[in-house]
């Protein structure tokens, strides 16, 4: 069964159309990654997928279950990712984490293990106590890792989560997805590089004005290819 | 769930140096205004027990300089005769009465410095001629600004505080990007939001009890009596009820989903509206509806009353030449009439008078329920007894007091019989009989639904708000 | 340059829905309480005007009396309410009205309408100075706060100082901006205000309503001044909200209370007790230094002396020399009155003054005295009126006691005088001073007004000149 489904997911506001009856289904261990321009309708997917706005027809579903009637429910399988990983700056990493980790019902776990996740997601161990005011945001970027980590989520959302990070940062942002991936968790990723998405992504999607105008598994392509696919899509 | 976003919210709250500011700058208030209040309420309450004491003492020695003449002693002078009860009644000897303070007076000084603390009982007519300059010995500037009382402190600081707390409740979180992250989780907007105002709820609350009880048990002046501990609890409960209002308002206006400055505008607008406009306007209405009638009027009226009166009994005013054509104890009989008949022309403006003051009152009960700070201030001054009702109250009684007392010299007086050291030991005194502290509470009460039922509508109203923030936009 | 920068302000602020609902609101507000205080102005005009002709009507026709008793009687008169107290009705409210005007008593003005005021007083009357002086700062805040945090926050501001307008252009333009939009709320107040003053007829002084425009200009250019420098400095426009919402209710909430709470430990009053008992003591014994009996003898020889019977007392009809008597003893205790009475008045002028000190802190306090002031309700002008009145009271004493001294002839206490002399008595008049008289009795505020102004743009000149383009 698919870990998240979008079943004909179409979401107008008054006239303009930002997505028009999308259909997508991720499978656990997969990485899709949806590519386009600004404005194309990918951070949208993503917020219908976070119940964050209502489709205005079709339906999303996490783990078999409709995000409509269920939005709590879903919420326990999911971690989300954004652009920026917003943090309450006057605390410390690892008391933003635990915190999460207990809104996402995972109050179980010790401080031991929340460090541990914390150093598994790549952030080193003395910067925990630090307040987050004074991360950088690659280290903000591994706690919201660390957080998808801790609570066991078997989706995550990630909106553009690299744009801006250094080539470092960028490069452990991605080993740290294939081993989640490893784990057999459902990855939809919004992005704007290529490289990565070959790299990382099992399938890319291409949008445009709203609809996926492409479908495609990354191991068939190069990453040339890639790039000429994505260029021409985007020629209108 | 709930618990972990109040512990949060918790330790965001302690890292806030502004936070530590507002308490500190709280705190420096209410201790000032606890200070000041009971500095005040105890000079209030030095004179008038001296001016009490002082007239309990002329009579006294009135007294004891009767037996002494009725020993053998020599005469006292025709104007300072111990035995005449027309002299004694007319100011020689007269009976002071002061509305006693509550224990809780220092709360609020409420109308205190609008009444004569003390009033003066004798055979004139009370009416007619209200008590000199009592008013005027105050500096006007502060007698307009008001005094630095707790109610002061609570009734128009305590909201900013909250609003300053509360303002960006929600808006901070979507500002700073946190929020996205929160409502990834299986937590609902409802219960984030209840568990960041509860917290700060809890905070502000305990503040507010701590500080405010601690204020009052520094400031007020037997508290261990039933009745202390009751006003002390209706005090308490009346500024938690407030403090619930304006947390209810804040939330309900962080539901509607406006940015932080947007906020704090609204709220600050809100309690413009409803501190300072709204009262202002109450007032204007209450007194446009039972208009008092004109004091300059009454002033005329009493005076054109005594001339006639004098005439009808046709004599002269002054000390100089009326003493040689009749007796003193005609005169004096004269002289009282004088008073009674004067009393008599006169009472149905001043019932009138009291009838406007009543009715307004009234009105101001009904009208009370428009402003959360109208309901609150009314709630505190009645706690503290320094209100319209207490006041009217004592009014009343100290009017039926002085019929008696004036009817005890009248009747010497026209009996032509003189006073003796029995009667004197006899005199009356007064004492205020407190209104139960069963109808206080009730009246409270109510003025409290009056902040309950607001504060539980406006969460509602931002439970239909929060459904649609949800949405992140 | 400013200009264009002006026009971009006024657009910007005049397009916002929420401020244009709250200046409608702010204006509305201000328009109905000039309509209120108006209707109340005229109707204590009027009913004083009635007052003080029915009171002396009872003055002319107390009926035939000896002239001395006629001085018991007394009169009374009823203090007419300030020029211009439909738009500032100050502290009248907290002063008495009514003075008795009669032989061997200096009394106060009573019933002061703050007496008879229900429960609610507390809060304040809703004059329309009360929203000018409150109400037009926070509105004020609302245009300005964002004026320099919010440019920077969008990231307009960098652009603007690449264009490479010169700070103060920008600050003029921004001041120029905020005030347009400020004389579109007050415009109107103004227009009403002086309606009303036409309507209310030749009590007002124009001079002072003129006075008045520049006293609150220079209080709003404060607060525009104000708003600027925390808009500035503040690292957000929330930030810069909430201080300047700080500093409004502390320089117009707790700094007012804590005024008054100061001025009475500063110059502390005696209670009505014991001033009366040390008038009445002074009166039986003198003042200490002037024993009773000498000043009474000093002032009947000076009479004598005036009128030609020196060392004569002997040869004079007994009613002539009680006449003068009764005159000497009046001037010994108007000696004692203004003594105790002065020395009362003098501090309660402390008192007032330390409120106008007070305004160092605090720019509202400054507005509060200069505007009741020019307004003429403050306690200086009230003060005057007391003065007047104590001036005719020892003039009309004075008359009676000297018609008897010369009219009584053989008849002595028997003498009765009749409506004629009573008619004879000038009706009380009293001229309020003149502007020049109210600046000067408000010069402290005045001046720490003009000093806020001062610092105040000096302050938002040297922030402009600093301000940080990018937060």
């Amino acid at each position: 069964m698919a870990m998240l489904e979008a079943v004909g997911l179409r979401k107008a506001y008054g006239d303009f159309v930002a997505l028009h009856g999308l259909d997508l289904a991720i499978e656990p261990g997969e990485v899709f990654c949806l590519l386009g321009a600004n404005g194309a309708g990918k951070t949208t997917t993503i917020q219908l997928f976070l119940g964050f706005i209502e489709p205005t027809a079709g339906a999303v579903r996490i783990n078999g279950l409709d995000v409509a009637t269920h939005g709590l429910e879903t919420k326990k399988h999911i971690a989300y990712i954004p652009e920026n990983v917003m943090l309450y700056p006057n605390l410390t990493g690892i008391e933003n984490l635990a915190f999460f980790t207990r809104l996402a019902g995972r109050g179980d776990l010790d401080d031991a293990a929340l460090r541990a996740t914390l150093v598994e997601a790549g952030l080193q161990p003395e910067a925990a106590d630090r307040p987050v005011g004074g991360y950088s945001k690659g280290m903000r970027q591994k706690v919201g890792v660390a957080m998808a980590i801790a609570k066991g989520a078997t989706a995550l959302l990630l909106d553009e989560p690299t744009s801006g990070l250094d080539p470092k940062g960028s490069n452990e942002f991605s080993n740290l997805l294939v081993r989640l991936r490893e784990r057999g968790v459902a990855i939809l990723m919004a992005t704007h590089d290529l490289f990565r998405s070959k790299e990382v992504g099992t399938r890319v999607g291409i949008m445009k004005h709203g609809r996926l105008v492409a479908c495609m598994a990354t191991n068939d392509l190069s990453h040339v290819d890639l790039e000429r696919i994505y260029l021409e899509h985007m020629h209108d | 769930m709930l618990w972990t976003v109040v512990q949060v919210e918790g330790r965001n709250l302690l890292a806030e140096r502004g936070a530590w500011w507002l308490f500190g700058l709280l705190t420096a208030f209410v201790a000032y205004a606890a200070w000041s209040g009971a500095s005040s309420a105890a000079a209030h309450r030095a004179a008038t027990r001296a001016a009490v004491e002082e007239e309990d003492r002329k009579l006294a020695d009135l007294r004891a300089k009767l037996e002494a003449i009725e020993a053998g002693g020599p005469a006292a002078p025709h104007a300072e005769d111990p035995a005449d009860p027309a002299l004694v009644g007319a100011g020689l000897g007269a009976r002071a009465v002061a509305l006693p303070p509550t224990p809780t007076a220092s709360i609020a000084a409420g109308q205190r410095d609008a009444h004569p603390g003390v009033v003066r009982l004798t055979t004139q007519s009370r009416l007619a001629e209200p008590p000199r300059g009592d008013v005027a010995l105050r500096g006007p500037t502060s007698q307009r600004a008001g005094p630095f009382d707790l109610a002061f402190v609570f009734v128009y600081l305590l909201p900013l505080l909250i609003i300053a707390l509360t303002y960006d409740l929600l808006a901070g979180e979507r500002e700073r990007g946190t929020l996205a992250l929160v409502l990834s989780q299986p937590v609902s907007l409802a219960t984030f939001v209840l568990g960041k105002s509860l917290q700060r709820a809890m905070v502000v609350g305990g503040a507010t009890v701590v500080l405010a009880g601690g204020a009052l048990v520094l400031s007020g002046d037997g508290l261990g009596s039933a009745e202390g501990a009751v006003r002390a609890a209706l005090y308490l409960a009346a500024l938690l009820a407030y403090a619930t209002f304006w947390f209810a308002a804040a939330v309900a206006i962080n539901s509607r989903g406006r940015s932080s400055a947007g906020n704090a505008l609204a709220l600050v607008g809100l309690w413009l509206a409803l501190v300072v406009a709204l009262p202002g306007m109450v007032r204007v209405v209450v007194e446009a509806t039972y208009p008092p009638p004109s004091r300059v009027e009454l002033v005329n009226l009493a005076r054109s009353a005594a001339s006639e009166i004098e005439e009808e009994l046709s004599g002269l005013e002054g000390d100089h030449g009326a003493e040689a054509d009749e007796s003193p104890a005609a005169t004096r009989a004269r002289l009282l009439a004088a008073q009674e008949a004067l009393d008599a022309r006169v009472r149905p403006v001043v019932e009138r008078f009291r009838g406007q003051l009543e009715a307004q009152q009234r009105l101001v009960d009904r009208l009370r329920f428009v402003s959360p700070a109208i309901a609150v201030h009314e709630a505190l001054v009645d706690v503290a007894g320094t209100g319209a009702h207490r006041q009217q109250r004592f009014e009343a009684q100290v009017d039926a007091f002085h019929g008696t007392w004036r009817a005890l010299f009248a009747e010497r007086v026209k009996a032509g019989r003189p006073l003796t050291p029995a009667d004197y030991a006899a005199l009356p005194t007064f004492t205020f009989e407190d209104e139960p502290t069963g109808e206080l509470a009730a009246r409270v009460g109510l003025g409290l639904l009056g902040l309950l039922v607001p504060a539980a509508l406006l969460l509602v109203f931002s439970v239909s708000g929060l459904r649609r923030v949800g949405r992140l936009a | 340059m400013i200009g264009i920068i002006a026009r971009k302000e006024l657009r910007e602020l005049v397009r916002d829905g929420r401020l244009r609902l709250v200046a409608a609101l702010v204006v509305l507000l201000l328009l109905a309480s000039m309509a209120f205080g108006w209707r109340q102005a005229a109707a204590v005009a009027a009913e004083r005007e009635a007052a003080q002709r029915t009171a002396d009507a009872l003055w002319v026709d107390q009926g035939d009396k000896n002239p001395h008793v006629a001085a018991h009687y007394g009169k009374h008169v009823f203090k007419p309410s300030g020029a211009l107290a439909f738009l500032d009705p100050g502290v009248d409210p907290y002063l008495g009205v009514t003075l008795e005007l009669a032989a061997h008593q200096r009394t106060l003005p009573r019933d002061a309408a703050a007496g008879d005021a229900s429960s609610l007083a507390r809060f304040g009357t809703l004059s329309a100075a009360t929203v000018l002086q409150l109400f037009v700062p926070l509105l004020i805040i609302a245009l300005g706060f964002g004026a320099w945090s919010g440019e920077r926050e969008r990231g307009t501001l960098r652009q603007l100082a690449a264009t490479g307008v010169r700070p103060r252009q920008l600050l003029l333009g921004k001041a120029i901006g905020v005030s347009g939009a400020l004389a579109l709320v007050l415009l109107p107040a103004a227009a009403a205000a002086g309606g009303v003053a036409l309507a209310l007829g030749e009590g007002v002084a124009w001079s002072r309503l003129a006075a008045l425009l520049p006293g609150y200009l220079a209080y709003y250019a404060v607060i525009v001044a104000v708003t600027f420098v925390a808009s500035a400095r503040a690292r957000s426009s929330r930030a810069a909200l909430v201080a300047l919402v700080g500093f409004w209710s502390v320089t117009c909430l707790v700094l007012p209370r804590l005024a008054s709470d100061a001025a009475p430990r500063v110059a502390p009053l005696p209670s009505p007790d014991a001033f009366a008992a040390a008038v009445k003591r002074d009166l039986e014994t003198g003042l200490p230094g002037a024993p009773r009996e000498d000043r009474v003898e000093a002032h009947l020889g000076t009479l004598l002396e005036r009128e030609g019977f020196e060392g004569a007392e002997n040869l004079m009809p007994d009613a002539l020399l009680q006449g003068f008597e009764l005159q000497a003893e009046a001037a010994f205790e108007d000696e004692v009155f203004d003594h105790h009475v002065e020395a009362l008045l003098d501090a309660i002028a402390r008192q007032e003054r330390v409120s106008q000190w007070a305004a160092a802190l605090s720019p509202y306090l400054a507005i509060r005295a200069l505007s009741s002031g020019l307004a003429g309700t403050d306690f200086a002008h009230h003060r005057a009126f007391q003065t007047d009145a104590e001036r005719y009271r020892q003039a009309l004493v004075r008359a009676l006691n000297e018609d008897f001294a010369r009219n009584a002839g053989d008849e002595g206490w028997r003498y009765r005088a009749g409506r004629d002399l009573w008619a004879r008595a000038p009706a009380f008049e009293h001229a309020p001073p003149g502007l020049g008289w109210a600046l000067r009795h408000n010069a402290v505020a005045l001046t720490l007004l003009l000093a806020w102004l001062l610092l105040a743009w000096a302050a938002a000149g040297f922030t402009a000149q600093r301000v940080k383009v990018v937060g």
